[in-house]
């Protein structure tokens, strides 16, 4: 009995977030345009696209960063592993499925190029990455003349913009991530590393092998992730100058929210798709009210700072509250004594 | 790297490997003061071999000069906040930020002066608020760096819209040509110098870049010498905003845009840690920005496509932090977040 009402609380606490953004959002589009969120089929295939896409890339951040490894390479490793893929499945005529493996398969190539480099020459990973994005921005840029892959009314790849299978891979990398972070010994190992790298390692740990299984994993999610931004643009264009970092940024908010409500759900990678579908619902919810891109990122980068200076300091804030309630019973048994 | 070679010590034959004579090197102070200055003439010696002289005229050095002034000048005070072991790369938008301040209020009133003290006073402003999220609100300085990054650029697209803010072209080209740049610049420069090594503040910032519990237990005030780097950091971010307006005479929507990853290369190229300590120096971000300028600008003369400039960038980069830096016992790693 008990642990059924543990697990009801468990499931409460993780759709709380995204229920009460969809509803501020549904009542406040419906006072003020006299239309809901969500209305018609399409807006449902927009969010889901759009849905799979910020996950995997918020799940590809995570996958490095809870061990302080802050790869700024993924945005780079995207294009490539996208760019290359998908110029090789329409040469190929492999369609959807095929660039998507394809490109996840390029993607956790650059991911494992990068862990390799970083185990070598153990330099910081913030500076590999900025080294590492300078050389796949201009890998990507290099071929198909700069043009980067365009699959709009390419034959074959409708299916990347088909619901259920949209669904189908969100349900596949929410499973073999949990399986993955919760039920291997590369998770177990991985939460030791988390804890202390250094008392991991003189445990017998292969932190280096751990280290470029991370890599590897958040190339493959930034390809996936990729090839459903492409799918929704119906192309994907090279950038140079390190732009590419810009899709890393973006993709923070709903991994450090998703990071968060997976604290509630025990389980990160089922609180990171809660964490993205909150910033996607309330970003079509802003879109609804005809907001401009601009002013929504305002929005979504305030309520961010918000999130993160409540999320810092909520230590100190608890603290105040036992020294204000201290404080006052003191008083009272003075006044009491008196 | 298998070369062995003996040398005598105390009368007893010591084999070093050459990784180790290499690490001995690495670690004098000396090698990480001139290791960036050797590379920037390497580069230099290197590419005027190239183009048989021609890179090597004073046409083409003043064009690199011009060219690392606004990210010399960002990283010069940026330094002040990386010496702590703070990482923040939002400065590129910061500057976009302030000089677009600096022209709406140029399209308001015409007057250039009030353009360069709003543009400056603005970089202050910004950063003063970096300095309350980041050191007040004990938020870490990359996630302020990454939400400020996106939040000062939506507010730039935001006041300049779809086209650009436009500044008189006459007198952009006559502030740019004249000698209001150099002075400026030569005045800021000489004014970081001054805190950086002869001031208590510098030595303050260094020490907390080493060790912050350390330097708090050795009676420093931490806070105070924090807000001053990031005072600093700000008056270079409003001086560069004003390179950038008259060096285009425009404001666009995406002023900026990268420039804060590109101060942080200049600044690792210039020989400097991003997580400080004793070991930083203030004249690394001009030197690496110098570097980075003539690393462009020879591989354009020796007829390198500019596409792959980038990369090339990017390998040699990558190989200079290498041969600069220590390698760990174990794999490096940070929380910051």
């Amino acid at each position: 009995m008990v642990h059924w009402k543990k697990g009801i609380s468990i499931v409460i606490k993780t759709i709380t977030i995204p229920l009460l953004i969809f509803l501020f959002f549904e009542i406040l589009d419906r006072l003020v345009v006299g239309m809901g969120v969500i209305n018609t089929s399409a807006d449902i295939k927009m969010l889901l696209r759009n849905l799979v896409s910020s996950y995997a890339f918020a799940l590809a951040i995570n996958a490095n960063l809870g061990a302080g490894r802050m790869d700024l390479s993924i945005g780079g490793q995207m294009y490539v592993g996208v760019i290359f893929g998908g110029v090789l499945a329409i040469d190929l005529g492999l369609g959807g499925v095929g660039m998507l493996v394809l490109a996840m398969l390029i993607g956790g190539l650059c991911g494992v190029i990068v862990g390799v480099l970083f185990v070598n020459f153990r330099i910081l990973p913030m500076i590999l990455g900025i080294g590492m994005t300078l050389i796949f921005e201009c890998m990507s840029f290099s071929v198909n003349n700069q043009q980067g892959v365009t699959i709009y009314g390419k034959e074959g790849f409708s299916i990347l913009s088909d619901s259920a299978f949209v669904i189908g891979v969100i349900i596949v990398i929410l499973l073999v991530m949990t399986i993955l972070y919760e039920y291997s010994s590369f998770g177990y190992k991985l939460k030791a590393i988390q804890g202390n790298q250094g008392l991991a390692h003189n445990n017998g740990i292969n932190i280096y092998i751990n280290c470029i299984i991370c890599y590897f994993v958040a190339g493959i999610l930034t390809g996936c992730a990729g090839v459903f931004e492409a799918a929704f643009k119906g192309s994907l264009t090279p950038v140079l100058g390190m732009e590419s970092n810009s899709v890393v940024f973006n993709n923070f908010f709903p991994m450090l929210l998703g990071a968060w409500i997976g604290t509630f759900s025990r389980n990160q990678t089922l609180g990171i798709l809660m964490g993205s579908l909150s910033v996607r619902v309330m970003i079509i919810g802003m879109s609804r009210l005809r907001l401009g891109t601009t002013t929504q990122n305002i929005i979504v980068y305030v309520l961010l700072l918000l999130f993160v200076i409540f999320n810092t300091n909520k230590g100190k804030i608890a603290y105040n509250r036992v020294k204000r309630k201290r404080i006052a019973e003191a008083k009272r048994m003075r006044e009491e004594k008196k | 790297m298998k070369k062995i070679i003996s040398s005598s010590q105390n009368d007893r034959k010591v084999k070093l490997k050459f990784n180790d004579m290499l690490d001995i090197v690495k670690n004098q102070r000396m090698f990480s003061l001139f290791f960036p200055f050797a590379m920037l003439l390497l580069i230099i010696a290197l590419f005027s071999i190239l183009t048989k002289g021609s890179f090597c005229t004073a046409g083409v050095m003043k064009s690199i000069f011009n060219q690392s002034m606004i990210i010399g000048t960002l990283a010069i005070g940026m330094t002040f906040i990386f010496t702590t072991g703070d990482v923040d790369f939002s400065a590129g938008n910061v500057m976009g930020l302030a000089a677009a301040v600096g022209a709406l209020v140029y399209q308001n009133g015409q007057n250039i002066v009030t353009t360069i003290c709003v543009t400056i006073v603005m970089g202050i402003l910004l950063m003063l608020c970096n300095y309350t999220l980041s050191v007040v609100l004990h938020i870490r300085s990359a996630m302020v760096a990454i939400i400020g990054l996106t939040l000062y650029a939506s507010i730039t697209q935001q006041i300049v819209g779809a086209g650009t803010l436009r500044i008189d072209y006459n007198l952009c080209r006559n502030l740019e040509s004249g000698a209001f740049r150099y002075i400026s610049f030569m005045l800021f420069f000489g004014l970081c110098l001054l805190v950086y090594y002869w001031t208590p503040i510098g030595r303050q910032l260094r020490f907390i870049g080493g060790n912050v519990e350390c330097a708090r237990q050795a009676g420093i005030n931490i806070t105070k010498a924090r807000c001053i780097g990031f005072l600093l950091a700000g008056l270079g971010i409003g001086l560069a905003g004003v390179y950038q307006i008259i060096r285009t005479g425009s404001v666009s929507s995406s002023v900026g845009n990268g420039m804060g990853m590109d101060v942080m290369l200049a600044t690792v190229l210039g020989g400097m840690s991003i997580f400080g300590g004793a070991k930083s120096n203030a004249y690394s971000g001009f030197t690496g920005a110098l570097t980075i300028c003539a690393l462009n600008q020879g591989l354009l003369m020796v007829g390198v496509p500019s596409t792959v400039i980038q990369g090339v960038r990017g390998v040699i980069f990558l190989l200079l932090v290498v041969l600069n830096s220590e390698r760990a016992a174990t794999l490096p790693s940070r929380q910051q977040f």
